[in-house]
């Protein structure tokens, strides 16, 4: 009686669930697809936190396209206009802040002009004065002042072709496209946009070539590669359950009753974690969904021992079933405590789920009707002789010195391997396409920095300008591929000044020459010199609130609470001597240097410690209970669960280490060979016991082994580390179930 | 009967008496436009109120248009958009000169409108850009000449003013370098 009353009580639970899914699922933002959102709450400085901010906003948004190929110039015109119509072209199609910085001019004196002699300043002067239609500034600016500045400081190689900027490169001609996304770049729709302008524009122009640069290119492969993923993949695996479960019990009714609890998990899950949480990840999802597989476990064991032992299961087997739960949410509870709050959320995602397939087994199934066919008490029968028996020795011999050597290659060779680089799902094309656009273009990635601090904001400029001839000569020497800084577009007003004096300089000693060479009248002279003196000075806010100074105002931080001010040095690819040089400027009191990708590395590295750690913690609790519960035969429950993590971890220290992904499949393979050892303990010589062991093992494998073959390097590892791990809890059941030696059959 | 129909198809194929138009009149130019041409340049400075004349040559070769000239000084450059020298704002003129030198007819009216007068032997062309980045500088061009330009003048939107006169030359007749651009 009581029991229908606690039936009743799950459904009421569950429909409101569903409800409460309904209004979730009607918010816009309930579904959250950035990767970030996995990423660990960061222990950075919040200096460091502002300055990865504000890079992000500046670059994730921005991306490039260089069209190469016959008439690479018309070509980027029609993509240019495709991409408009998409609404993705940046309204900035080449940095051109001649008008901006126009009255400046004799404040920015380039490195070239300034260390070029009067014979070549002259030369300069009388060939701008010749050309046909060039040369109309010439009262304001005889030399060319601002031209060279902008030359060497913003595009310099990029030139106009027809209103496009293009650039040479070798005999390449290459036309630059940019684009920009409103929004964020993980936007699907967005990345659809984006792929059907350049698939139309494709279909336009067959023979061009393309560089892409941007994150939003990354963002939109990786897409693609999952939903490719989950078709043929998710597919396969789908039909391989179907086709197991077909196998074995030849029914409808109990194939629907073995995916009842899954769905019911989920029901549970997905709004709860969505309360909890304030919205779900869709990775949450993926890894989540994948992790209530479990949840078949519990009604496989209760529809093989209706059918094959009983139809009311006996205290023992609830017991069992129960203690199945716990063990495996101990195990995955642990996630709990990590600082990640995407594997929290799969932590709370997949311990909900569990705990609603487990209800669900409990409350409901156990009073559904049965329908069996007999092939299941065949298959049983045939599987059941599959244990060792007392006696067999040299079984034990194979896992002892299998076992020996997985803990010799564990403590020896076993490495955690936690690169960013690893975990890059972004083909290896688009990552060298990239590379070559920033290459071409001199940009700097934005992945790496240095912060320079000073007291106030004219000091911060001139310890910019400093620092820039080591970066100059870093460039030269080719140990640094590119680098941007405020003061690169932006000098002192120190700077300015002796730019100004030295201008005077030159025009006192050629202007005369130039009039005598030219034939230009006296006018010439004094009309120059006082478009020189009365030449404001360029200051700071000015430059960085105009449209050209954007870029750089994303490198300036500005005053800091505390009164000083910083400002960002954006470094491109180094080579490791280049590496070394940055860490040794990064020495000095008022230079701090940021690797994000090694900070990350190294947060995800601390990650997988403190994971591995209190698995080890889950590990020894587990071992605990289970000495208590079935005390001598303990070992029996034990084995399958650490002996298939023992030896999966053997595997793996052969491989290239343990990474954050692959521990997260070894707390996959602890819970299910958790349920596998626990029935071995209870009933060591119940086939039905067995044949579901095999189902959970074999239905997992189908699951989670398949993800194996995955492309993308994360869920590869985990299946990788599933497909050992299962093999291994099946293929140590037969131990665990050998017969007594009193009571062999 | 015959020598009416020679004498029909001649007064047809005359040229004074083909329409002109556009196309007709830009494949004439690219047809017959002088590999090397002298020049005579006289352009207005209107910050200075003063005019400054020069002479010399250009040659149309592989790697652009090569402006050589010989007073009031000797200089050489090359009009190309690789060449680094060459002013920012020049990036916008080259496509203009390119096409009205190099007889290129078709990329010039991507920029302009057109205005023709004349005859094919002896016509008159003003051109008004369409082109934004052009008009930023250029307010308008006008074209003279017969089978090729002859003269050429352009007013700029800063009140200079740059007047061409063109004749043609043999290549090989040219003083210096010319061979060796």
């Amino acid at each position: 009686m009581t029991q229908r009353i606690w039936a009743w009580l799950w459904t009421l639970v569950l429909l409101a669930c569903a409800a409460l899914l309904f209004t979730q699922l009607r918010q816009a933002d309930f579904w959250d697809t950035r990767i970030t959102a996995l990423l660990p709450a960061s222990d950075q400085s919040s200096l460091l936190q502002q300055a990865d901010q504000q890079l992000s906003a500046a670059f994730e948004n921005q991306f490039v396209v260089l069209v190469g190929g016959p008439n690479a110039v018309q070509s980027a015109k029609v993509l240019q206009a495709l991409l408009r119509e998409a609404n993705l072209s940046s309204a900035q199609t080449m940095l051109r802040p001649d008008k901006t910085l126009s009255p400046y001019r004799y404040g920015l004196l380039s490195d070239s002009l300034g260390s070029a002699d009067n014979r070549q300043w002259l030369k300069r002067a009388l060939t701008r004065l010749l050309l046909p239609g060039g040369s109309e500034t010439l009262v304001q600016d005889p030399f060319g002042l601002l031209d060279s500045w902008l030359g060497e400081r913003f595009n310099g190689a990029l030139t106009l072709r027809d209103g496009i900027p293009t650039l040479r490169d070798e005999d390449q001609l290459w036309a630059l496209v940019s684009g920009q996304v409103t929004g964020s770049p993980y936007q699907l729709a967005t990345q659809q946009q984006l792929t059907a302008s350049l698939a139309e524009f494709h279909a336009q122009h067959p023979q061009a070539q393309l560089l892409r640069s941007g994150l939003i290119f990354h963002a939109a492969a990786g897409a693609a590669q999952a939903q490719r993923e989950m078709s043929s993949l998710g597919l396969a695996s789908l039909l391989g359950l179907c086709l197991l479960f077909w196998w074995v019990f030849r029914r409808l009714r109990t194939l629907v009753q073995l995916l009842v609890p899954v769905a019911c998990g989920l029901l549970l899950a997905l709004p709860l974690t969505g309360l909890l949480f304030g919205g779900v990840n869709l990775l949450t999802l993926v890894f989540g969904v994948s992790i209530i597989g479990i949840a078949v476990d519990y009604a496989l064991h209760l529809q093989c021992q209706r059918q094959l032992v009983a139809a009311q299961p006996s205290r023992q087997f609830w017991s069992a079933l129960l203690l199945g739960l716990l063990s495996t949410l101990i195990a995955y509870l642990v996630q709990l405590i990590t600082p990640m709050p995407g594997l929290r959320q799969m932590a709370c995602f997949a311990a909900l789920g569990l705990l609603g397939a487990w209800l669900t087994v409990r409350l409901w199934l156990a009073r559904w009707p049965l329908s069996a066919h007999p092939a299941t008490a065949r298959l049983a029968t045939t599987l059941a002789p599959v244990r060792l028996r007392s006696g067999q020795g040299w079984p034990w011999m194979l896992l002892a010195l299998l076992l020996l050597a997985a803990l010799v290659l564990i403590f020896s060779r076993l490495q955690f391997n936690n690169s960013l680089q690893q975990l890059n799902p972004s083909p290896a094309e688009l990552i060298q396409e990239q590379q070559q656009v920033q290459t071409l273009l001199q940009q700097p990635s934005g992945s790496r920095y240095l912060l320079v601090r000073a007291a106030d904001e004219q000091a911060l400029l001139r310890r910019l300008e400093g620092l820039d001839p080591a970066f100059q000569r870093l460039k030269t020497a080719n140990d640094l591929a590119a680098y941007q800084h405020p003061a690169r577009h932006l000098p002192s007003l120190t700077r300015q000044q002796q730019a100004h004096d030295e201008v005077r300089e030159r025009y006192s000693q050629l202007l005369p020459e130039l009039r005598a060479a030219s034939g230009l009248p006296e006018r010439l002279q004094q009309q120059a010199l006082t478009a020189l003196d009365n030449a404001p000075l360029l200051q700071p806010a000015q430059w960085l609130e105009s449209a050209e100074g954007a870029a750089d105002a994303a490198l300036w931080l500005g005053a800091q609470p505390d009164g000083v001010w910083v400002a960002v040095v954006a470094l491109g690819d180094t080579t490791a001597a280049g590496a070394v040089a940055l860490q040794q400027l990064a020495e000095a009191d008022d230079v701090i240097y940021h690797d994000r990708v090694a900070a990350l590395s190294a947060q995800l590295a601390r990650l997988a410690h403190s994971m591995a750690s209190w698995l080890a913690v889950a590990a020894v609790i587990l071992s605990l209970l289970l000495c208590w519960r079935f005390r001598t035969a303990a070992w029996r429950a034990l084995l399958p669960p650490l002996g298939a993590v023992l030896l999966t971890l053997g595997c793996l220290a052969l491989t290239g280490g343990v990474g954050l992904f692959h521990l997260l499949g070894l707390l996959l393979v602890l819970g299910i060979g958790l349920d596998a050892g626990i029935f071995s303990a209870q009933e060591p010589d119940s086939d039905a016991a067995w044949l579901a062991i095999s189902l959970s093992c074999a239905s997992s494998l189908l699951a989670f082994g398949l993800l194996a073959f995955s492309a993308t390097p994360a869920l590869h590892f985990l299946g990788l580390t599933c497909l050992l791990g299962l093999a291994f809890t099946w293929a140590l059941v037969p131990f665990a179930r050998a017969t007594r030696p009193d009571h062999s059959r | 009967m015959h020598r009416l129909l020679l004498l029909f198809s001649m007064l047809f194929s005359f040229p004074v008496l083909a329409a002109l138009d556009s196309a007709t009149l830009g494949a004439q130019l690219a047809e017959s436009s002088p590999q090397c041409s002298h020049f005579a340049q006289t352009r207005w400075l209107a910050d200075l109120e003063a005019e400054l004349e020069s002479d010399g040559y250009f040659q149309r070769t592989e790697e652009g248009l090569v402006w050589h000239t010989l007073t009031p000084i000797d200089s050489r450059l090359v009009l190309s958009a690789d060449n680094p020298d060459m002013p920012l704002a020049y990036q916008a003129i080259l496509p203009v000169l390119n096409g009205l030198l190099g007889g290129d007819w078709a990329a010039l009216q991507q920029h302009f409108s057109l205005d023709l007068s004349g005859e094919l032997n002896a016509w008159q062309a003003e051109l008004a850009p369409t082109d934004k980045l052009v008009a930023e500088r250029l307010k308008q061009l006008q074209v003279s000449g017969g089978e090729q330009v002859e003269q050429l003048q352009i007013d700029f939107v800063s009140g200079d003013r740059m007047t061409l006169q063109l004749s043609p030359t043999d290549c090989a007749a040219l003083p210096g370098d010319s061979n060796t651009p």
